[in-house]
């Protein structure tokens, strides 16, 4: 390989170490939330809930798209969440807005101009384990700035995984074989057995 | 670190990694799917077939007819309708890796009706993050004993990693400069999401 090669061993060993220390850092984030996640005796995870209601500026404005009218609503209840679910039936609306730790549930009958809010804070634990299912672009900054957290660990860890084997690949051949093989086989094996069910 | 030591670490932080990239690389890019749902095409298709079961409990004759049916998944309680009295078919729901098959088992005609829900290649290889077992399939077993292997394993490699580098962390400030920034910036995401 020449030195000027991507795959020379110092840029192997650079890639190799960025990788890591993307992956490291946001590991430690996932490890954290995965295991709230993975534990809900840990902590204290009641709900806390709050009631309001609310006068709607222009009832016929929210029944027609109750999704344009929710910032509003979520600022006078003076919580940040993203909408999740609107649903509608003869008697009304409900609406259903979240953040990890955090429900807002509205009800507004039809034909009435207030809106019944139910805010329910669950605390910081039951809010860290829920970040861990929070990978989606959609809902605000913060939400679109944890995704892309979680797309680039991801991504690094593809990058990390690579560049190991041909970093092992340079250190010895035959074992790096002896150890690659099986496990790329019984992988591809899982994916092709599964895929064809 | 002394210099055997350090290439003591280096040997089985290379040769665990070896062992464990092609988990690591099927979840990172399965990773990568959860997050894009948008990028697994999703497509629905009806089959019938005869299929003869005795009859028992609910569950048992739900996995029952998964297995006759040779499909693999979860078979979730609250997805199991016992048949009604006027002779209504038994209804369940088999979760299988990226598809889903809800299924009507008519015991009188020994019939069953499948509706199956396919995230295709790409849907399977999205449920393969972090899948610990698919009741009805050995490899899904065998996949999850890889996948508590591998997420046990992933951060021994951190840590090796880091052990072997550090002499060059205290000469290279900046990188470790630059590693608790980035820990502190999404320290700052995780609060501004989770706190009121």
């Amino acid at each position: 390989m020449s030195t000027r090669s991507p795959l020379r061993l110092g840029s192997l060993v650079a890639w190799h170490r960025a990788a890591a220390l993307g992956l490291g850092a946001s590991l430690l984030l996932y490890a954290l939330t995965g295991w709230l996640f993975a534990l809900p005796e840990l902590g204290d995870r009641r709900w806390q809930d709050t009631e309001h209601t609310l006068s709607l500026r222009d009832p016929e404005a929210f029944h027609r798209d109750p999704g344009a009218a929710m910032p509003e609503l979520l600022e006078a209840l003076g919580v940040r969440a993203r909408v999740d679910r609107i649903e509608r039936s003869s008697a009304g609306l409900d609406v259903l807005a979240r953040r990890p730790g955090l429900r807002v549930e509205l009800r507004a009958d039809t034909g009435e101009s207030i809106v019944v809010a139910r805010v329910r804070r669950g605390g910081p634990f039951r809010a860290g384990s829920a970040l861990h299912g929070t990978i989606h672009y959609r809902g605000g900054l913060a939400f679109v700035l944890w995704a892309a957290v979680a797309d680039l660990s991801a991504a690094a860890l593809v990058l990390f995984a690579v560049t190991g084997v041909l970093l092992a690949w340079r250190r010895s051949r035959g074992l790096t074989l002896a150890l690659l093989l099986p496990t790329t086989a019984f992988t591809v094996a899982v994916v092709l057995a599964l895929g064809s069910l | 670190m002394k210099r055997v030591w350090r290439e003591r670490w280096v040997r089985w932080h290379l040769w665990v990694g070896v062992v464990l990239a092609p988990y690591l690389v099927v979840y990172g890019l399965s990773g990568l799917l959860l997050s894009h749902p948008d990028w697994v095409p999703t497509s629905e298709r009806s089959w019938e077939r005869s299929l003869e079961i005795a009859p028992g409990a609910a569950p048992e004759t739900a996995a029952a007819v998964r297995d006759a049916l040779g499909l693999a998944g979860r078979l979730p309680r609250w997805k199991i309708e016992a048949p009604s009295s006027e002779g209504g078919p038994l209804r369940f729901r088999i979760v299988g890796a990226g598809r889903f098959y809800d299924v009507d088992w008519f015991a009188a005609e020994r019939r069953a009706r499948v509706l199956e829900g396919s995230g295709g290649w790409l849907g399977m290889l999205r449920a393969l993050h972090g899948l610990r077992d698919l009741p009805g399939s050995r490899l899904g077993a065998a996949w999850g004993v890889y996948t508590w292997v591998s997420l046990a394993g992933l951060p021994f490699l951190i840590v090796s990693g880091a052990l072997v580098d550090v002499a060059r962390w205290r000469r290279r400030r900046q990188v470790a400069i630059l590693g608790g920034a980035l820990l502190a910036g999404w320290l700052v995401v995780v609060l501004w999401l989770a706190l009121p």
